[in-house]
């Protein structure tokens, strides 16, 4: 199970501790997509090579 | 084929958009759990009716705010336990 | 068949990942379906939404576009079957290979 955590803006420790335990069992992924460059082109890559995809506020 | 499908609200200024997708959800006959979390919903009518929908329609509404429980019938969950429900969801949705 | 990306857009200020993504995506081959909900309908007023156009497939939700003060008032690009409900997103979250939140 691969998991893609898309970050919009920076984590509150309450959504760190979800990425955490969402990412147990897994192979776990996160871009964040706030106060930098996206590429999208790799954002589209890893959306579709992830088995879940969770994009957190 | 329906999903497994869990509604994240935090913010109060989402509560109605956030119901109203869960709703929506539903009626498609995806299986839902709409989780309102840290804060006290505000009980507009439309919050209301919409509610109630959510229950006919046998989604589940979880929240860690013990209002939440005791005024509008919400049922209990730690942050903890919102955690392991989303491993068990197939798709999250933080609105 | 192409796989699918649901792009559910339900805040103001996300135009710029919308449009990168569903460009992204239609590059690499997927086919893009759009569903602007509550403050999201906004998108609709960007200088740039007609290239969204271009590479998506763009549904508004009706009630969302009327409560933010847009009743009747145009969208070039956008028809009437466009304007959908809540049962849009519910069928991108059933037929979308992947679906996300901006």
């Amino acid at each position: 199970m691969k998991i893609l955590h898309i970050l919009r803006s920076e984590p509150n420790e309450m959504v760190m501790n979800f990425i955490r335990e969402t990412s147990k069992n897994a192979v776990s992924l996160e871009l964040p997509i706030y106060g930098e460059e996206v590429d999208y082109d790799q954002l589209v890559t890893e959306i579709f090579a992830s088995d879940k995809v969770i994009s957190w506020w | 084929m329906s999903k497994k499908v869990a509604v994240l609200i935090k913010d109060k200024d989402r509560q109605y958009e956030g119901l109203r997708s869960s709703l929506g959800l539903l009626m498609e006959f995806h299986v839902v759990s709409m989780f309102v979390l840290n804060h006290e919903i505000e009980l507009t009518e439309e919050y209301r009716d919409n509610m109630e929908f959510i229950d006919e329609m046998e989604g589940t509404r979880y929240s860690n705010v013990s209002a939440n429980v005791k005024k509008y019938g919400f049922k209990p969950i730690t942050l903890e336990e919102v955690a392991q429900k989303l491993i068990e969801n197939e798709v999250v949705i933080p609105f | 068949m192409a796989e699918k990306l649901g792009i559910c857009a339900a805040t103001q200020g996300c135009f710029h990942h919308v449009l990168g993504l569903t460009r992204a995506a239609k590059a690499a081959g997927k086919q893009v379906e759009i569903f602007l909900t509550g403050e999201g309908v906004h998108l609709t007023q960007d200088p740039r939404f007609s290239e969204l156009l271009e590479a998506g497939r763009v549904g508004v939700c009706e009630v969302s576009y009327i409560a933010s003060g847009y009743q009747g008032k145009a969208v070039p690009g956008l028809v009437d079957k466009d304007f959908v409900t809540q049962a849009r997103n519910a069928e991108m979250v059933e037929e979308c290979e992947r679906y996300i939140i901006l």
